[in-house]
């Protein structure tokens, strides 16, 4: 019970950190991924049937808070979440290089893929080197938020000695 | 197992639900959810804003102790008071101003306060007001401030909205120059929250572009430009900015401008919507 209680509020801090970080005109405005790097934390370390669902709230809390359609960000989330979840075996989640790899890669997808559709639905209209900037600028601040979320969510998980509760009742 | 798949294919089911609901219904689900966060926003920003005040004073505080040592206590403590008294008054003339502001105007303004900066997703640029659909606010209306235009609500829910900026390369103003009443349609071309153009290096340094001014109308850098309400969306006669650079487009029919945005968007705390 502690286990998703402490992942609501999670996803509620999460969602007022991504709101509240400063943006900045070299990376083309482009949010930090601390959303994204939650479900990815869950995704690397948890079974799918658990990263599924915190995919989709938080790409609906994503959608909900900004002007992007309801659906967009929650179907993206829950893509990377499944990829991210399929390939974990493969390597280390704990590590901190796993994190940024993984952080970087899946920010930028799923920053292009959100202005592909933004575009084919005519949403958004900004110069095509401004958009660049701004999935190069995601890609990088994926490589350092979600190292630190990792960390954050690792540590936490920790002192609240949720480990072995995990195991058992939620991911066995 | 079967309860795991039940699960997943119900995630999936709900995102197919999701990304096919009738627009009345996503509204319903984007209000509810923008009016639950809003005060959580609206605390984190009252958070950030006097933790930043604090460590203001602390710094300030510490460097005084440092150069003059030997000020006594009850000096430090006055000294104090009287920042803390500044503090207050430069507030209580700001708040005056902006009470003075709505009193004069002739439109029906509603103060609003910014809780928060910037689309979640950043591919717009967006402000948060703490006002919504039951102080009467309605897509599509204009939002200004003490020097002028911010921007138009783009996004309204029960106690909060979302301002697109003008800024922003999606918002359009159909603007006319107060000198000799030319008209021209502005668009936003990506302007730093802070104050500063944004990608001096890759795209052109201009806050926002006037276009289709004719050429029979004479432009000069420092002309005073007002919305001209041709389009419905923003009343005559609220000040937009000033005109910069002036050239000729790429067709030679048209005049084009950059413009200077009146209201400094990156010092906001404050803004009015434009109800009447």
């Amino acid at each position: 019970m502690l286990f998703w209680i402490l992942m609501a509020l999670m996803m509620l801090v999460a969602t007022l950190t991504q709101a509240s970080l400063p943006v900045w005109a070299v990376l083309g405005y482009a949010r930090s991924p601390v959303l994204l790097g939650l479900v990815l934390y869950y995704a690397l370390n948890h079974k799918l049937w658990v990263v599924v669902p915190v995919a989709f709230t938080a790409g609906m809390l994503q959608d909900g808070l900004s002007m992007v359609p309801l659906g967009y960000s929650a179907l993206l989330f829950c893509l990377v979440a499944i990829v991210a979840a399929r390939y974990r075996q493969l390597v280390l989640s704990e590590a901190a290089v796993t994190a940024a790899f993984f952080g970087g890669i899946a920010s930028l997808v799923v920053s292009l893929a959100l202005y592909l559709l933004l575009r084919k639905a005519d949403l958004i209209s900004c110069k095509g080197s401004v958009a660049t900037l701004h999935i190069l600028g995601s890609g990088i601040l994926g490589l350092v938020t979600v190292p630190v979320v990792f960390l954050s969510m690792a540590g936490l998980h920790r002192s609240l000695d949720l480990i072995e509760e995990e195991g058992v009742d939620v991911t066995a | 197992m079967r309860e795991k798949q039940f699960v997943f294919w119900l995630i999936a089911l709900l995102v197919v639900v999701v990304l096919n609901l009738p627009v009345p219904a996503t509204l319903a689900v984007r209000a509810g959810l923008r009016d639950n966060v809003a005060p959580f926003q609206n605390t984190m920003s009252l958070v950030i804003h006097q933790v930043s005040l604090l460590f203001s004073r602390v710094g300030r505080t510490a460097e005084v102790l440092r150069e003059k040592q030997e000020l006594q206590v009850e000096l430090a403590e006055l000294r104090s008071r009287l920042r803390r008294l500044e503090q207050f008054e430069s507030e209580n003339q700001t708040l005056r101003r902006q009470l003075g502001f709505a009193i004069l105007s002739p439109r029906r303004l509603l103060l609003c306060e910014v809780v928060a900066r910037g689309d979640m997703s950043g591919w717009w640029q967006t402000l948060r007001l703490n006002k919504g659909a039951d102080d009467g606010v309605t897509v599509g209306m204009a939002v200004i401030g003490i020097d002028g235009l911010i921007g138009r609500t783009a996004a309204v829910a029960k106690r909060s909205c979302d301002v697109l900026l003008i800024t922003d390369p999606s918002c359009k103003v159909a603007c006319k120059l107060v000198r000799n009443g030319a008209f021209g349609i502005m668009q936003g071309a990506g302007v730093s929250m802070g104050g500063r153009v944004s990608l001096e290096m890759l795209a052109s340094a201009r806050p926002c572009e006037l276009d289709y001014v004719s050429t029979e109308h004479t432009l000069q850098p420092r002309d005073v430009v007002h919305t001209s309400g041709l389009g419905g969306v923003f009343p005559e006669g609220l000040p937009v900015g000033r005109v910069g650079a002036v050239r000729l487009d790429s067709s030679g029919l048209y005049q084009q401008a950059s413009i200077i945005p009146s209201a400094d968007l990156s010092t906001l705390r404050y803004a009015f919507v434009v109800i009447q």
